[in-house]
């Protein structure tokens, strides 16, 4: 694949073009990765309503039907469904680590093994969350893909 | 799927521990020899374990951990006893019923030693592939 970056202060937005004879799952995956630059979220916080750049969130938790937006330091309450924000964000470096949470694995310290065969992930704000035995597998695939 | 395969692990490992400590009991001489009927009775009791320990899981899933680890015993004792009296090959006499509660137990921390040991390895990889993505991701 040739790679062409062409940098110079004419260029007032930055404009990303593809050429292309055919759209593999790489290449499908790579464009839906572009589509997500610079994408945000919306959350709502004391009654008014965020954009939330995506690099920013640490990881959305569900409660009580309602979803949250977790940042180093706020918490802001999202308009979409856990399930809604899983599907959006899946080709990127958001993962599903139990029934109620989705984390920023670029945001992720460690991890160890905790009782009942689970593990506790450290966060880079050393927020502790639980990844479920179910999901372990699927957290290291991820991790591997971003490598 | 990841859940099915855990419970399969469960049931995998449990068998096999089953398998070794009857191997250890028929050579200790303490039982008769196991023939191949026994290994497959064996192998249904374990399946049937993991299926029961399934449903604890989903059925108590908000439960607190140490009353599920309970559940868990129970479960491996009412599978024992339920194959046991179907296939015909449970006394209640004080000897085998001590070998049996042995036995389970033996079974059940091998198997939650093994599954820990699993989680470790798995905490170790994933950590070694979280260096390796943010060093990455720096330079």
């Amino acid at each position: 694949m040739k790679l062409t970056i062409e940098q110079s202060d004419q260029y007032a937005t930055t404009e990303i073009f593809i050429k292309c004879g055919q759209i593999d799952l790489a290449l499908e995956k790579l464009i839906k990765e572009i589509r997500l630059y610079g994408f945000s979220i919306m959350g709502k916080k004391d009654g008014e309503t965020y954009l939330i750049k995506i690099e920013n969130i640490f990881y959305f938790e569900s409660v009580d039907e309602k979803t949250y937006i977790y940042c180093e330091k706020d918490v802001y309450e999202c308009v979409q469904r856990l399930w809604e924000v899983e599907e959006q964000l899946k080709y990127i470096n958001f993962q599903r680590i139990s029934k109620n949470c989705i984390i920023n694995i670029y945001k992720l310290v460690s991890v160890r093994p905790v009782r009942n065969y689970k593990l506790e992930a450290t966060l880079e704000n050393g927020e502790k969350l639980i990844v479920n035995r179910n999901y372990v597998m699927l957290l290291k695939q991820k991790i591997n893909e971003q490598e | 799927m990841e859940t099915i395969k855990n419970y399969l692990k469960i049931d995998c490992y449990s068998f096999t521990m089953l398998i070794l400590i009857n191997a250890v009991l028929t050579w200790t001489g303490i039982i008769e020899d196991m023939n191949i009927s026994v290994s497959i009775q064996l192998f249904i009791i374990t399946s049937t374990i993991a299926f029961l320990m399934f449903l604890t899981d989903w059925l108590w899933s908000r439960k607190g951990e140490s009353i599920k680890k309970i559940f868990h015993i129970i479960d491996i004792f009412i599978s024992v006893l339920l194959w046991g009296v179907v296939f015909n090959n449970i006394s209640f006499s004080y000897m085998n019923s001590i070998i049996t509660v042995i036995s389970c137990i033996c079974t059940y921390l091998c198997v939650s030693g093994v599954m820990a040991l699993e989680n470790k390895k798995d905490a170790d990889d994933i950590n070694n592939s979280i260096k390796r993505m943010r060093l990455k991701n720096k330079s």
